[in-house]
């Protein structure tokens, strides 16, 4: 466990170090999976779709705050949905715009995950989203990942029934064209029973994690997949929706895995960055630079016998330590310090 | 000589002011019920705008049916059926709105308390080191 932990500061120390190329750097990732997945998946405007409007989109958005690129995403997903049929731009318009309308309006500020969801929806584990929102947001990500989901969920359908889409695209009939898309998003079982499972899942996780009790985020954890289970194959066993138990259960383990490694790293840590600040008064101009203390310290070797050989012999030695250890730093906080100001 | 412990209190100070004090001086240059009105108008607004999107595109869905019963309903009970749902959409989205906003303008004043009474305690530093 000691190594573990001495494993932890190693690489809060390191993020630290780097915050600035590091944050760069996995927003980079993050939302270049979510171009090629969105590329990959519904890539009919082949400029968009190539190499290096992908970079140039993913090398812009890194600059940009969450909600933007959310914005910029959703904007692709509609010029490539238009590429393919003007119905399906619009019913993916329609749909974003209402999601803009009604979810982010009140921008609950973990719009990351919904930057997120591609990611781990291509390594199988989108069920690692509620409980990591229950844990590190409040129970408002059960709105952002059920956004993800139906975006998802149209995405998916979409892909699915593209040639059916695009036969249709020469037909007069606007009005077919139109409800078949709505019937895919609106009488898709798989995608309310996710969602309902998302959103227990996230709002059981917060409840729990706030509780007085010992080990409290471990439960939380564990409690939110085993309900994210529950409802899925519930919901599969009653509906009948297509969803795949195994996969999901294969989900839900990773995902449980994921969070506990979450809540190791995360659990009672002052995460607060490196500040670089200046300001001023009367006698100085003051540039201070913050830097937060490492909570846990390597633990120093104590001295506990000198064995010599008069020891051995059972003759006092007037120099041991045995009853005494080496001091060690203290890097501890006072309570003041951790009041805010 | 630099005081150590005025230069943490003034380095929190800015760190905070930095991250969310201007936002909350934003926030607090309302009154309460000031603030909730300006976010319930925009709500009003989205929520209209939402609503109309709805209406239309439960329209074009039921396109065929409507066309076929357009002469057998009255236009007076539709447009009250349609106001009822208006009202109730708009009730609830309103209700989310004054919820969110008080929770977000109490957490914004209290922030701002606790800065005040840093900067009393600031000033405080600054007499006794006068008066030193």
């Amino acid at each position: 466990m000691a190594s573990l932990l001495q494993f932890r500061e190693k690489l809060i120390s390191f993020y630290r170090q780097y915050e600035n190329l590091v944050s760069i750097a996995l927003k980079f990732l993050v939302v270049l999976t979510a171009v090629l997945y969105i590329n990959g998946r519904i890539g009919y405007q082949k400029t968009l779709a190539g190499v290096l409007p992908a970079l140039i989109i993913t090398l812009l958005c890194t600059l940009l705050p969450a909600g933007a690129v959310a914005g910029i995403l959703a904007v692709m997903i509609v010029v490539h949905l238009y590429s393919l049929a003007v119905e399906a731009a619009l019913v993916g318009g329609i749909l974003l715009l209402l999601l803009l309308l009604l979810y982010f309006r009140f921008a609950p500020g973990d719009t990351m995950l919904l930057l997120l969801y591609p990611l781990c929806s291509m390594a199988g584990t989108p069920n690692v989203l509620p409980v990591a929102g229950g844990l590190l947001y409040s129970p408002a990500s059960a709105l952002t990942v059920s956004t993800g989901v139906i975006i998802n969920s149209f995405i998916t359908f979409v892909k699915a029934n593209e040639t059916a889409i695009a036969a249709k695209a020469g037909d007069e009939d606007l009005i077919a064209r139109f409800r078949f898309l709505l019937d895919g998003l609106l009488q898709n079982k798989a995608m309310l029973i996710t969602i309902l499972a998302f959103s227990a899942s996230a709002v059981c996780v917060y409840i729990i994690r706030r509780l007085p009790i010992r080990y409290a985020w471990y439960v939380a954890t564990a409690a939110g997949c085993v309900l994210q289970l529950i409802i899925i194959t519930a919901g599969e066993l009653l509906y009948d929706a297509g969803i795949s138990v195994g996969a999901s259960f294969l989900g839900v383990v990773l995902a449980a895995l994921i969070s506990a490694a979450i809540t190791f790293f995360a659990f009672n840590l002052d995460y607060s960055a490196i500040e670089n600040t200046q300001f001023e008064d009367d006698d100085y101009y003051y540039y201070v630079r913050a830097v937060p203390k490492v909570l846990y310290t390597e633990p120093s070797r104590s001295v506990k016998t000198i064995s010599t050989s008069r020891n051995a012999y059972g003759m006092q030695d007037e120099n041991s330590y045995a009853d005494q250890d080496a001091p060690e730093d203290d890097y501890g906080q006072d309570e003041e310090d951790n009041a805010g100001f | 000589m630099i005081n150590e412990q005025r230069v943490s209190l003034m380095t929190r100070m800015e760190i905070y002011r930095k991250h969310n004090g201007r936002r909350d001086e934003r926030i607090s240059a309302y009154f309460m019920g000031d603030y909730l009105a300006k976010q319930v108008l925009l709500s009003v607004i989205c929520a209209s705008a939402a609503f109309l999107l709805i209406a239309a595109v439960y329209a074009l869905y039921n396109f065929e049916d409507l066309m076929l019963s357009v002469y057998s309903f009255s236009l007076s009970g539709l447009a009250g059926r349609i106001a009822i749902a208006y009202a109730l959409f708009l009730t609830a989205y309103i209700a989310v709105t004054v919820i969110v906003y008080t929770g977000r303008y109490r957490r914004t004043r209290r922030r701002l308390e606790r800065y005040y009474d840093a900067l009393d305690r600031l000033s405080e530093y600054y007499e006794r080191e006068e008066e030193l």
